[in-house]
């Protein structure tokens, strides 16, 4: 168990730079989720971290202590990888004592006593004497686990470990990962492009695009207060709407102003704004709301003085079980909304709609930073 | 069976005859007396068999002036292939190893070079082979021959090895990396048993280049240290009066032997190491 720090790391290819400047500090135990677009970094970051990569610039710092010239084997951490990298020719039993036989640091007895340990933890004792070629996708995902968890590291570090699994598999196995993590409560670095398990597994989140962590925070900030549009959109599924929109003053009430599909402006009041979005006003801003923050009129809990109600057409309708996801024009852009799953609003003809402006954020339409 | 698969199966068959009448008429000619040989035709069948032209060509026919038969170059070339094939396989993996997991700038240029090496004639580097031979001191000696054998082996190897080590992850040795295993650690436990088919397919490969090897056998070797083709040479060519062609026919069986040998009990891992590496798995 240990906390890390990743101080001003940046890693070059040549003149390419693909890290710039990262600045990530955790706590022990926590959970850090490294969340990006394909390219963005993150595998580069956790090569970084692991040893497997020497950053160009900068410090990594796993329990306060800088580790930047130890080689990978001495840094006390374990990973899984994306493709399992299981030994072909070892049994699951030699894969996962390999590491402690090469190191030669316990005896016989102190391994089989961790391989039991792991085995037992992971259910995969019947297991110990096939060859990975014998095990289906879900059991080796295991199996890399436990070649990770039997050294008992400081620091997980997990690159993509759920993406090679079929979809129902890797619901099940992000759950057990959690369940692990609250058992265990070691530090983990867990790489993913799926903002998902993203959310659902860390206690804090790196959101990555072209080496920049845009935003590090918890998945609850991350979620509702996203730094930019980039993050705005790239986390949670549906993406968040981000609608064109100006911000206008009316005697000291700001509202934004949305054009309808119709051509006809609305006009929604702010709830409580924040003083730094006066500086903004007569400016083009994103207005950023996310599905839920929409509802249809009949099916509102209590209307309250931050909900605003609105009218517009349907293009498109969307069952998927628990909701109804409507599809509308604002702002010349398609807008999804999240609605109840009785709702009468139909495909075609025109729905009534409320919104909560108190779930909205404003971005920047030059830079996409959030205001 | 259709009207196509008839005349595919005689076209085979035309080859097949094509392939084996040679074959047929060096065992049956072998297996003659020189009477018999005289007596009947090249394709017919000998009226008694003997092995009397095997045992002569093995350990009394005549190689230039001494009439040991072929038994000490037998061993010479034994002692030239084996320890030239293994030395050249082990470092052909070890190049693979290096160029593919251990990779350093410039490694596509020195893999490129290594390439190069494979289509240089032999002719090109007889020259400078005699002289770094002599320079070394192992000019007309077995270890000189097994010295050329492993430097012209080398790119073959190392093609053979580059090539197959691409298609297994890099991720297994990262994993090894982080468990704790070292450069040869890796190699020796986890490559290598992975390696089977391409071993198979490499030795081989040189083990048939180097046992058929005429020209550095003729070019680098001297009086008793010749290989077994240069005796070969010798026999057929040296001989005078009557010719025995049974004779010369037994030794050419016997110096093919080995090769033949190694492709019927290594053939199928050569086919399947040959394509192994273009299927990834």
């Amino acid at each position: 168990m240990a906390s890390l720090e990743i101080r001003n790391v940046i890693k070059r290819f040549g003149a390419v730079e693909v890290l710039k400047n990262i600045d990530i500090n955790i706590d022990d135990g926590e959970f850090l989720v490294l969340v990006g677009p394909s390219g963005c970094g993150k595998s580069t970051l956790l090569n970084a971290i692991a040893g497997l990569e020497n950053a160009s610039a900068g410090d990594i710092l796993i329990d306060n202590k800088i580790v930047n010239d130890i080689p990978p084997k001495d840094r006390d951490i374990a990973m899984v990888f994306q493709s399992y990298a299981l030994y072909p020719n070892m049994t699951v039993r030699n894969n996962i004592t390999f590491g402690m036989r090469v190191r030669k640091r316990r005896t016989a007895e102190q391994i089989e006593v961790a391989l039991d340990r792991v085995a037992e933890l992971l259910q995969i004792t019947p297991l110990l004497d096939r060859k990975p070629s014998q095990l289906s996708g879900g059991q080796r995902q295991r199996v890399a686990m436990g070649r990770a968890l039997v050294r008992d590291p400081k620091i997980f570090l997990f690159d993509e470990p759920l993406s090679n699994l079929d979809a129902k598999l890797r619901v099940d196995m992000r759950t057990e990962i959690k369940k692990l993590h609250q058992r265990l409560g070691t530090t983990i670095v867990y790489v993913t492009h799926d903002q998902i398990e993203a959310i659902t597994l860390a206690t804090r989140i790196a959101v990555m695009k072209d080496g920049i962590v845009q935003q590090f925070d918890t998945p609850q900030v991350i979620y509702t207060q996203p730094a930019n549009a980039f993050v705005a959109s790239f986390m949670g599924s549906p993406a968040m709407n981000l609608i064109p929109a100006k911000l206008g003053d009316e005697d000291g009430n700001l509202h934004v102003e949305v054009i309808q599909e119709s051509g006809e402006s609305l006009s929604l009041e702010i709830h409580k704004p924040e003083d730094r979005l006066r500086a903004h006003v007569g400016a083009a801003i994103l207005l950023g709301l996310r599905p839920e923050a929409f509802g249809d009129q009949e099916h509102s809990v209590g209307i309250n003085e931050s909900v605003r109600q609105f009218s517009s057409p349907v293009e498109m309708t969307e069952p998927t079980g628990p909701d109804m996801l409507a599809m509308i024009n604002l702002g010349g852009v398609e807008v999804t909304t999240r609605l109840n799953a009785a709702t009468q609003v139909r495909m075609g003809s025109a729905g009534h709609f409320t919104v909560d402006m108190s779930k909205a954020v404003f971005f920047d339409s030059e830079s996409g930073k959030r205001i | 069976m259709t009207v196509g698969r008839w005349l595919l199966f005689i076209v085979l068959g035309i080859f097949v005859a094509y392939f084996l009448t040679p074959l047929y008429v060096m065992v049956i000619t072998s297996l003659k007396s020189l009477d018999d040989i005289r007596m009947g035709g090249m394709m017919s069948l000998p009226t008694e068999i003997t092995f009397d032209p095997w045992i002569k060509a093995w350990n009394s026919a005549c190689v230039g002036i001494q009439c040991e038969g072929l038994n000490g170059y037998f061993w010479n070339s034994v002692k030239i292939a084996v320890p030239a094939v293994l030395i050249s396989t082990i470092l052909g993996a070890l190049n693979g190893y290096v160029l593919t997991k251990w990779r350093f700038r410039g490694a596509d240029i020195v893999f490129a070079l290594m390439l190069f090496g494979c289509f240089i004639p032999f002719q090109v580097v007889l020259m400078p082979m005699a002289r770094m031979l002599g320079f070394l001191g192992v000019a007309g000696t077995i270890p000189g021959l097994v010295l050329v054998h492993v430097v012209y082996g080398i790119g073959f190897a190392t093609l053979f090895f580059r090539n197959y080590y691409v298609t297994i992850p890099d991720e297994l040795v990262k994993a090894a990396t982080i468990d704790g295993a070292g450069f040869f650690t890796i190699f020796w436990r986890i490559m290598l048993p992975l390696s089977v088919p391409i071993i198979v397919v490499t030795v081989i490969w040189q083990f048939t280049q180097i046992w058929n090897d005429f020209l550095f056998g003729v070019s680098f070797s001297a009086g008793g240290g010749q290989p077994i083709t240069v005796a070969l040479n010798n026999i057929v060519n040296s001989s005078t009066g009557v010719k025995e062609y049974n004779l010369d026919m037994a030794a050419a069986m016997i110096v093919g032997l080995p090769t033949f040998l190694v492709y019927v009990f290594a053939g199928r891992y050569f086919i399947r190491g040959l394509t192994a590496g273009s299927v990834k798995g």
